[in-house]
């Protein structure tokens, strides 16, 4: 009896200790004094606006209590953000630094020293849509016209976007050339200086197919000037679900434009946790959600380590793709 | 659609409205007055401030700043030879030697006045006939653009009216510079040295501060001390005369709708707009000799041209929804953060707040013109600094400039060293203007042509196949060689003449 009475006191103040400690983690460590968002970019790019909705959003929902800061790091797309921070801010825990594909092809293409091993990526917050899309007057009426055309022949059929050769806008052509068993060194594809230019040119039927993200598309879809033939996600698209999918058409490119941050190395693992939690918190906000729709962000989230795996393989990926298409030595 | 733009006036006169639209113009003159800071980086800079206000006040705050910095940029080009913006470049030749003459006053007053009508001129296109002019920005493809600058290019050689072959080795060098960066079409970094800061490439700004500003502190230091130079102008009258201003009348006009014309072509813009308006000036106008010793009709026309194609740039921003340059690429940005689609169908779905920022667009024009008057004034007396304290004053404000880009010293090397080249340059008479436009238009020049070969599959007869681009090739080579066709004949009719009479 007395030995049962024992055991149930030690239990509870086992329990009491163990409840302690699981509740310990949650307290230990708050960020203190101002936060700082590194946008590797002038103001007004996407890693920008990236920096600047977030620092707002975790602002007014009260998860950072103190003001946080925009930086503006630009330089080689990100390849000065990513010296500076590992050189120079090492440990920090106050710091965050946005990111996107656009690093990955940064890293790929080896225009850094530095790969995403060196960093600690923390949160994709978002991502964004890619398609194909062509004037409404287009002979192209379905992604199979486009295949037809290109296997007959690949110079017949010119892609444009917003990036440079062996950047998204480019990789996402390569990519379905390579799924419907063309040679994707050969396809014709038209750099411009962002998204709108390249969808100007599909408007003035310069270039027919505008390799675009479907938030830069948004204005000319609804109404009704350009038409898209395929979204080259797993799932439609919110916005237009009226847009097949690549995969649905028989196609298999699933490639999505990511948002998302890194902190710099050697942060201490508890302020890493609690961004990343911070992170998981603000995407469920409707703070959030609404910004988040504004600027055509999809829902599509990943967290701490599935996120690090996930930029990593995208790295790998992209360069194997780049040393395919001969950007890679 | 008067209606609408009535509505669109009670909304922009509105207390709060005309205030934003008044601090919008204060900035961005000042902007433009400031080398280094430029409309675009100013727009992105003011993009989280958007963030708290109406979304009619956030817009008439944006613009009113895009079209306030053309006024100013031309201040500094007058007063102490160095552009406020690359659309104020053209506008140094004889604003300065004006200022120098003792007239910056009027040079100033007409950059106001011409930069009023011109941007009242393209808010009324804009209203009037937006949507159906801006489709013919549509049909400039890669090979058009590659045409038109080329022509853009060739305009220079008749600019300063010296030697042709030493405008032509400037505009060279500047497309040199030019190529400096990560190659758009195959993605190498080229002539970067392993610098990420070189991977963007030269700005604008490093090389116009250095070759603009560092060379006129050295040159007036050296004029002044052998007394080539006063320390102080004395100015001749604070304002445009009668006559002045109606012999500027024309060149004002042809400046309106030539800058209106190409600011509209997205990418163009102002820049451009301003060397081929001055260019075509001196074939139009009467008495072309004179331009390029102080004419006050060489700096009515480049500021008319540039804020004529500044408001030209929002008509295929706010009709089509498609970006025509840099700063409206910003804009369109903003529209996105505000919930506002850019598209064909902005008007249909936001035509209230759109009809608010056009009306906020006359307002703003006319307030600038009211705020320039007593600016004017005060600027001109800038030229009685003696030039012992004001050289310094602008070093130190072109290097704040310079840093304030990106923060590198590299970028205040790379300012040095063109400050050397265009000391030596001025020195031996190389026109600095033609090598700032091969600076600006070779990367999109270089672009456009390498877009169209990708096109045509690497055939260069696609130049020749667009009408369009034809058009333009023909008068490029026109201009190139006309000077120097007509210059011969005259050459040999007067050795017939002599002849005839010996």
């Amino acid at each position: 009896m007395t030995q049962l009475i024992l055991r149930t006191a030690a239990l509870c103040v086992g329990g009491v200790i163990a409840a302690a400690a699981a509740v310990a983690p949650a307290t230990a460590w708050e960020p203190k004094g101002q936060g700082e968002c590194i946008a590797p970019s002038n103001p007004g790019g996407g890693w920008d606006m990236t920096c600047r909705t977030t620092s707002a959003v975790l602002q007014k929902t009260g998860m950072f209590k103190e003001s946080i800061y925009v930086t503006n790091m630009p330089g080689g797309s990100g390849a000065v953000a990513i010296a500076n921070v590992i050189t120079k801010r090492k440990g920090e825990p106050n710091l965050i630094v946005a990111a996107s594909n656009a690093l990955t092809f940064t890293v790929a293409l080896g225009r850094t020293p530095h790969t995403y091993k060196d960093i600690i990526p923390i949160a994709q917050i978002g991502a964004e849509i890619g398609g194909f899309f062509v004037r409404d007057d287009s002979k192209y009426k379905t992604i199979t016209d486009i295949v037809n055309a290109l296997k007959a022949d690949i110079k017949s059929v010119s892609f444009s976007g917003g990036s440079a050769p062996g950047g998204q806008d480019h990789m996402k052509a390569a990519m379905f050339a390579k799924a419907i068993g063309v040679d994707p060194t050969k396809i014709v594809y038209v750099p411009f200086q962002g998204g709108g230019e390249a969808l100007t040119s599909v408007l003035g039927g310069h270039t027919q197919v505008g390799s675009l993200d479907i938030s830069e598309a948004t204005g000319q879809l609804e109404a009704g000037k350009i038409r898209g033939l395929a979204v080259l996600s797993e799932k439609r698209s919110t916005k237009f679900p009226n847009i097949p999918t690549a995969l649905e058409q028989g196609v298999k490119v699933n490639y999505t434009v990511w948002r998302g941050f890194y902190m710099a190395p050697g942060t201490p693992a508890d302020a890493v946790t609690w961004w990343t939690d911070t992170m998981k918190k603000m995407v469920a906000t409707p703070e959030w959600k609404a910004e988040a729709a504004k600027v055509g962000m999809e829902p599509i989230y990943l967290f701490g380590d599935d996120f690090a795996k996930f930029v990593n393989k995208d790295a790998d990926e992209s360069r194997a793709l780049l040393k395919e298409l001969g950007f890679v030595k | 659609m008067f209606e609408h733009l009535i509505n669109g006036f009670a909304v922009a006169l509105m207390p709060y409205n005309l205030m934003i639209a008044l601090a919008g113009c204060l900035v961005g003159t000042l902007i433009g007055v400031l080398p280094g800071l430029g409309p675009t980086a100013t727009l992105a800079m003011l993009i989280p401030l958007v963030f708290s206000m109406p979304p009619a006040t956030a817009l008439i705050l944006l613009t009113s700043v895009y079209y306030g910095s053309m006024y100013g940029g031309s201040t500094t080009s007058i007063l102490v030879n160095i552009p406020g913006e690359s659309a104020s470049v053209i506008t140094t030749i004889d604003g300065h030697k004006m200022a120098m003459q003792g007239r910056a006053g009027p040079a100033l007053a007409i950059a106001a006045i011409g930069s009023f009508i011109a941007g009242t001129f393209a808010v009324a296109m804009l209203t009037l006939v937006g949507k159906p002019i801006a489709t013919y920005s549509l049909y400039f493809g890669p090979a058009e653009f590659f045409s038109l600058m080329l022509f853009g290019l060739c305009t220079v050689a008749s600019l300063t009216g010296g030697n042709v072959m030493k405008s032509i080795v400037s505009t060279c060098f500047g497309l040199m510079i030019a190529t400096v960066g990560i190659d758009l079409v195959s993605g190498a970094a080229r002539f970067t040295f392993g610098n990420p800061f070189l991977q963007d490439g030269v700005d604008f700004v490093v090389i116009a501060i250095g070759m603009f500003a560092l060379t006129e502190v050295v040159v007036t230091a050296r004029e002044v001390r052998s007394g080539v130079r006063a320390e102080i102008v004395e100015p001749k009258g604070l304002f445009v005369k009668w006559s002045e201003f109606v012999y500027s009348l024309p060149s004002i006009g042809r400046g309106t709708v030539f800058g209106f014309l190409v600011g509209m072509l997205p990418g163009a813009g102002a820049t451009l707009s301003t060397f081929i308006a001055y260019n075509l000036e001196k074939r139009l106008c009467k008495n072309p000799e004179r331009l390029g010793t102080g004419d006050i009709r060489g700096v009515a026309c480049p500021e008319a041209a540039n804020n004529a194609a500044s408001g030209a740039s929002l008509v295929p921003l706010l009709t089509l929804g498609l970006p025509g340059g840099g700063a409206t690429a910003v804009m369109l940005g903003a529209l996105m953060m505000l919930d506002i689609t850019p598209g064909p169908l902005m008007f249909e779905k936001h035509g209230a707040m759109l009809w608010a920022l056009i009306a906020s667009m006359y307002v703003g024009n006319a307030l600038l013109l009211v705020l320039n008057w007593p600016l004017v004034n005060i600027f001109a007396r800038v030229m009685r600094v003696p030039a012992k304290y004001l050289m310094p004053i602008v070093l130190v404000i072109s290097t704040i400039g310079v840093w304030s880009l990106s923060y590198s010293a590299v970028d205040l090397v790379l300012t040095g060293a063109a400050g050397l080249l265009g000391f030596y340059m001025r020195i031996n008479k190389y026109p600095v203007e033609p090598l700032i436009l091969g600076l600006i238009l070779g990367g999109k020049m270089e672009q456009a042509y390498r877009q169209a070969l990708i096109i045509s599959n690497g055939s260069n007869s696609i130049f020749v196949e667009k009408p369009i681009s034809l058009v333009l090739l023909g008068l490029a080579l026109l201009f190139l060689f006309l000077p120097m066709i007509l210059k011969k004949s005259q050459q040999f009719n007067a050795a017939r003449e002599t002849a005839q009479a010996s």
